[in-house]
Formats: structure tokens, sequence, C-alpha cells
């Protein structure tokens, strides 16, 4: 692990709460950095934990995903599902053996810009601590 | 090409020695108790020349589970096809079986029509097979049925036989010759006794299978089988066709990151639901039953009107393996009963 | 037992509306038994009850969503549940089955005399209504899991993530596993789908993690542990193992009695509660 490693970071941030959230912390001038690419969906339960697994295991080396607070879902109930899902992948995770930071679920409202802000930064630098997703190193074509 | 002597001892040495200028593989044990695998040396694991079939057969060597048959890239407004690149060095295979090296033939029958697959090709040209003379792993063998010598495999450039603590090597074409000359320094003049040894050697593979002189055109047969009994307890799992040494089928799949794709190629199996399915959604073999019928079919009548053989080399895997205990022998046992029942 | 099973099926097949009844039949080979279909009353002396009937029936029920009949099956402990959790699932209708509960303790392993290593941990469902039983349906005392097998939770996650690796590695990817499993019933199962295509057929260790992680996850609350799936692997990857251990963890963070187990109770993954306890990193709401 080299002192350049930079983690590659996905987020998913739903349409309602925290992907404005996002946009509140841009307009207060928070600069996104480059480890992060962000997926809007319209709600945190839209995520499929496959979709999550395809990132880590081919070497993503951090998911996160960001849901409105429980109780204030657009669509009513669709995070209480999330937090469902997103518990049994922790286990599903940690039986594998993969780091706990590197699958983060975290409820950030339309007005949290600051809240955005300082999670994206507390992530990328929990991560890139943790060094690349060891998962990634298979991640190609075996010679036969 | 007389018969020189390699000790158990130096095995190794053996690999080493054939490691310096080609791609050595072998059977290799991870665990105690693994069936062995077929792997490019040095592998974690034990080396075990033994008479036990691995569990993927030596096909595998030849046409990969998934393979990148091209790459392409978009630069500009042009896009760069990259073939497959040849093999960096020749190859050796330690220790095939009799069931596994007659398999290759069948399928040279398909490979090797013009044109012929450039995959295929470049490394049946390219590899040379050591085998190992077999006495039978278990009773679902019975390769002697279908016109496979276990203690001779027809088709390996050497043989390997066990006799004493270590094996009669002799070779059998120019390849194998130049293969067992590389390895002089490690080879030594048999004793009587150890030829002697070599020679009694006995197979307990069964030369009574029903699969012996089943190339028949079976379609019209099939409808008399009672086969509802085998697919009522038939997964469709296809690991019958995972393990079969004469699968060939593949399927084409492309995978595009942005600008980057390669095209692969992979096993394809004729009992997964998707395999007959069209591009416009049709699947005329949605039904289980339906792949059942064509999968024995294939092995045991279209495949001997074309070439005049059956696609079996009667390892067993397929028995031993089925969830519902069924194999492709069991499978001509019904043909026969069914033809016999009739007429 | 054998005879009463025999008996019971004969009487069922007479009965006016039966379409078939699933139990198991001798079979060639090291398996020693294999599922079989009776549609002929004629043939029920072809059922056998023993150590080695390892198949679970219940796996084979979804295909029969579409037809008409009643369907008899013989059922074990675990098979049972598995069963339960189908009907929970509307892939069979109860009113359709005639449910035979064989009291089984204990299968037999690969050598033919030791205990399976799917039976150690066995439990049976709790107030299932069988419809005949061959004899009282309890959970039978059996000696726990040996100390060499594999225990994820006693592992450092390194050590975890190092098994996980090698165990998988072992994967050949021929999907055995899958359509022996008694819970994957989707039509259209993720790994099929080309559009968009999830799963490569990379012969990589990612591809590998990728499709037992999946898989995992999808049956977590629903397996019960029959261990079908290791029995139709031929590389012999412990998927037990994992199956189990998440298993577990589900069953602790959501009090849940395990697949099947309970009556009318729903899989963790298909309900919610307000208080659920936060996932990674917690914190406040």
């Amino acid at each position: 692990m080299t002192a350049s490693f930079e983690p590659r970071i996905l987020v998913f941030a739903c349409n309602w709460c925290s992907y404005a959230g996002a946009d509140m912390a841009g307009v207060s001038r928070f600069q996104m950095p480059p480890n992060c690419r962000v997926v809007r969906v319209m709600c945190s339960a839209r995520i499929k934990p496959d979709q999550i697994l395809a990132a880590l295991t081919r070497g993503i080396d951090a998911v996160v995903v960001l849901g409105c607070h429980p109780g204030d879902c657009h669509y009513a109930e669709g995070n209480y599902h999330t937090r469902r899902r997103a518990l049994v992948l922790d286990a599903l995770l940690a039986t594998l053996g993969v780091e706990k930071e590197r699958f983060q679920v975290r409820w950030i409202s339309a007005a949290e810009g600051a809240k955005f802000a300082a999670a994206i930064r507390e992530v990328i630098d929990t991560v890139r601590d943790l060094g690349p997703n060891p998962l990634g190193r298979s991640h190609g074509t075996q010679a036969s | 090409m007389t018969a020189r002597y390699l000790d158990r001892a130096r095995l190794a040495e053996a690999c080493a020695v054939l490691g310096r200028n080609l791609d050595v593989f072998a059977p290799v044990q991870r665990r105690p108790g693994d069936p062995p695998r077929l792997e490019l040396l040095p592998a974690a694991g034990n080396v075990t020349l033994a008479p036990r079939k691995p569990l993927v057969p030596l096909k595998a060597l030849f046409l990969p589970d998934c393979e990148e048959i091209m790459t392409f890239r978009r630069r500009g407004g042009e896009t760069v096809v990259t073939e497959r690149p040849a093999l960096a060095r020749d190859r050796v295979v330690l220790g095939a079986l009799a069931c596994d090296v007659a398999a290759l033939a069948l399928v040279d029958r398909v490979m090797l029509q013009d044109p012929p697959d450039p995959t295929w090709r470049e490394r049946r040209e390219r590899t040379a097979i050591i085998s190992l003379a077999c006495a039978g792993e278990d009773e679902t063998c019975c390769c002697a049925s279908v016109g496979v010598d276990p203690l001779r495999p027809n088709g390996a450039d050497a043989v390997l036989s066990p006799a004493g603590d270590g094996w009669l090597l002799e070779s059998a074409t120019e390849k194998g010759e130049r293969i067992v000359d590389a390895l002089q320094e490690v080879l030594r003049a048999p004793s009587a006794a150890e030829i002697g040894t070599a020679r009694a050697l006995t197979s307990s593979s069964r030369k009574d299978s029903p699969l012996a002189g089943c190339d028949r055109a079976w379609a019209e047969v099939w409808e008399r089988v009672p086969w509802q009994g085998l697919a009522a307890r038939c997964l469709g799992c296809g690991v019958c066709a995972a393990l079969c040494p004469t699968c060939h089928c593949f399927e084409i799949q492309d995978e595009r990151r942005g600008n980057d794709g390669a095209r692969l190629r992979a096993w394809d199996t004729c009992a997964a639901k998707q395999y007959a399915r069209m591009a416009s959604g049709e699947n005329p073999r949605a039904k289980l039953e339906a792949r059942i019928r064509q999968r024995f079919l294939h092995k045991l009548s279209y495949f001997a009107e074309r070439y005049g053989v059956i696609a079996c080399v009667g390892c067993g895997r397929c028995a031993a393996q089925c969830p519902g205990a069924t194999g492709i022998e069991e499978v001509a046992r019904l043909l026969a009963l069914a033809e016999a029942d009739h007429g | 037992m054998e005879r009463r099973l025999r008996e019971i099926a004969r009487e069922f097949l007479a009965r006016p509306g039966t379409l078939c009844f699933l139990g198991w039949e001798a079979a060639p080979g090291e398996r020693g038994t294999r599922p079989i279909e009776i549609r002929d009353a004629g043939r029920a002396d072809l059922l056998v009850w023993n150590r080695r009937c390892h198949a679970n029936l219940a796996a084979y029920l979804p295909r029969f969503r579409g037809s008409q009949g009643s369907i008899g099956i013989a059922v074990k402990g675990c098979d049972a549940r598995a069963l339960r959790e189908l009907v929970r699932a509307r892939q069979i209708e109860r009113e359709r089955l005639f449910v035979v509960g064989v009291p089984c303790a204990g299968l037999a392993g690969p050598d033919g005399e030791s205990l399976a290593r799917r039976c150690h941990g066995c439990r049976y469902p709790e107030g299932f209504a069988y419809d005949a039983t061959l004899g009282p349906m309890v959970t039978p005392d059996l000696p726990p899991r040996p100390t060499d097998d594999p225990d994820l939770d006693a592992m450092s996650p390194d050590e975890r993530l190092r098994w996980s690796e090698e165990e998988l590695s072992r994967c050949i990817r021929c999907d055995a596993c899958r359509k022996a499993c008694y819970g994957c019933f989707c039509p259209e199962c993720v790994f099929e789908a080309s559009r968009p295509r999830w799963i490569s057929r990379r012969d990589t260790i990612a591809e590998k993690l990728f499709y037992h992680a999946v898989r995992a996850y999808h049956l977590a609350g629903r397996c019960v542990g029959c261990d079908e799936c290791g029995r139709a692997c031929p590389a012999g990857v412990r998927l037990d193992v994992l199956n189990r251990a998440l298993a577990r963890h589900v069953e602790e963070l959501f009090a849940f009695s395990g697949a099947g187990v309970a009556e009318g109770a729903v899989p963790p993954l298909l309900a919610f509660e307000p208080d659920d306890p936060e996932p990674y990193p917690g914190g406040e709401r």
C-alpha cells in the first residue's frame, strides 16, 4: 500500500433527502472529493444488496448508502427496508471477513449539508487508512 | 522408444525439469480427500498421480471455462481489436487418465473440423500429454466398454505405468519421445521386475456397460423410455455437463467498461434453461424434459450419427456426482430396454 | 417405518384426484437413494426410508405450480421446514399437499457411518400439522458439531476473509448448489439475467465471491440448513459453513427462531420494525 492510495467509493443517495443534502453541501462550497461517485436513486430501498455486493466483490473500496431519517422516508417505509437489508448485509460482510467500514449507511436530510460533507470526509479518511479492498485483487481473467 | 523409469521420489524434480521450458500441468490435491485438479505448477497442494479422475476434466486445458478471445478499445473514432495472444510456452500435462484423453479425440471431431477452432487447435498442437495407466477408480468407470484402453491410452504422447515405487515411462509419439528425452536426467533404466509389474497391470473398468455398441438413432426409441421418471428427479443442475469430458458447448459474451471491452467465450450447458432461448424470447426447450431428452440424444445418438461414435468415454463422473444418482449409463440401459421391449 | 411409508403412499395414490407421491427409492452407486415421483399405487413398494435419504424433496414442489391434483410428500425435519417456507412464500398451496412426516434421527455421512454434517444442530419445525407421520416428529438429540469443523465466529476477520476466499475459490461455477436449493425458485434468477448482466463468466475469485455472497444474502432467514447445496457441490465447497454462520447472525439480530421453525414466522428480510437497530456505523438516527 503506497502513500498515494486514494480509495474509490460508491455513494448511493436518495433523491428526496440525502441527494438534496448533497446539493446543499455543494451550495455551501463543499468540494466533492474525486474519490466518490454519487448515484442518485429515488429511494434508498431501490438499492439491491446485489448491487452493493457487486461493487465490493469487484474491488470498490467502500459503498455508502444515504437515505432519509427513519420515519421520514418520502415513500413512508422505504428506509425501514433499507435498514433491515443493511443489517443483514453487515452480518454477511462480517461473515465473509470484509471490514465493516467498507459498507456504511447514514441518514442525511435535505437540510444537513454540513453533515453530508462531514460524512463523506470521514468515510474517505477511514477507508484510506484501511487500504485497498483486498477483494479487488483477483478481478481479471485467470491465465489458463 | 525404450522404457525408462521415474522414481516417485524424483517426481517433483521431474516437474521442475520440464518446467524450465514448458508450462507443466499436473493433478494437484489441495486437501487430503479432495478430488485432484489439473493445475499449472507450481500450485498449492500435492501433485498426486493416481487413478482418480480430476474434478474438472482435461478438456478444460484446451477449452477453458472462460477465456478472452479478443479485446477491443475505442480510441477517437476507431475501434482497435486485439486477438487472443498465442500461448507463451508449449505445455505438458502429467497424469492424464485414459477417459479424459479419449474425450479429447471426440471433441477434436467437432473443434478441428474446417474451419478449425483456433484456441483448441493451438493448444492441441502445443501440448504434450503424459497419461497415467489407470486401474479404474470405482464402479462408475466403464471406459473399457466404449473402446478406451485405460492402460495404454490412445492419444497420449507418453504413458506412465505404476510399478514398484514409481512409474515406467514409455513414449508413444514423437512429441512424447521429446518429453522423455528432456527428462533423462531424472530417469533411470527400469529393472526387469518393474517392467513385469507394469505389463501385468489390470483395470477394473467394466466392459459390460450398455454404452457398448450404443451408437444408434435413438430418437424414436426415446418416446418409449420411461423418461418421466428421470425428469421427475432431475434438478436441471447441470453438474453432469460441468464435469463431462466431452461436453464442448460454449456461449459468447461481450463485456464492456466504457471504451474498453473483451469478448469472452465461456462454457454453456444444454441443461440450462436459458441455453436454447433466442433473442426473441422464444425457448424451444423451456421444459426440463426437453432438455434431458436433448442432452442424452446428443451424446448417444446425434453425435454418433455425425461422427460414428457416441460422445461418451465411460468416465462415470455424471453418475457419481448427480444428486439424483443418474448417469448416462442408466439412460443407455433404459434405451436398450425400451428397444428390446418393442420388438 | 419403511413398510408403513409404502402403505400410506399406496392408500394416498388410490384416492381420486391425486397426482403423485414424492419419496425416496434405492439408487445405484454411493448415493444409496434418490428421489422418486410415484404416480401409480402399484409402485409404492419402491419407496425406501433409511439413513441415506438425504434429498430434500421440498425442492421439487415449485415445479408443480400450474398443474392439478394433490401431491403426497415424505419429509424429514429439515425438509418440513423448507416445505413450510415454500407454502408461506406461496410457491405451493398447503391444501394440495399430503405431508408425511418421517422422524429422522440423523443421516449418514459420506462414509456411510458417521453423522452427516448437516445434522448437527438439527431443529424440527414446531407445531407442524402433518397429514400422517411414521412416528413422533421431535428434534432428535444429536451430538454437537465436531471441534475441527471451521468455526467462522471463532476466527478473526482476517482469518475469515482468508477462509472465504480459499473455500470459495474451489467453486467451479457449475450452478448445482443453486439448482439443488429449495429456496432458489425465482423464474429468472439474478445470475441468469442478461440485461443487465450481473455476473461474469470469468473464472475469478471475485465472481465466485459475488455468486455465493448474493446467494447467501438471498437465502438469509430462509436457509433451513439442509445442506443439499453442499451435497450437490462436486468441488466440496463448505457452503453449509457460510450459510449457517449467516443464519445464526440473522436469528440473533432479529430474535428469529429460524426459517420454517415457528408457524407463521416471517423471515426477517420480509418485515421491519420501526425500532430496528442501526446498521454500521450506527449512531444517531
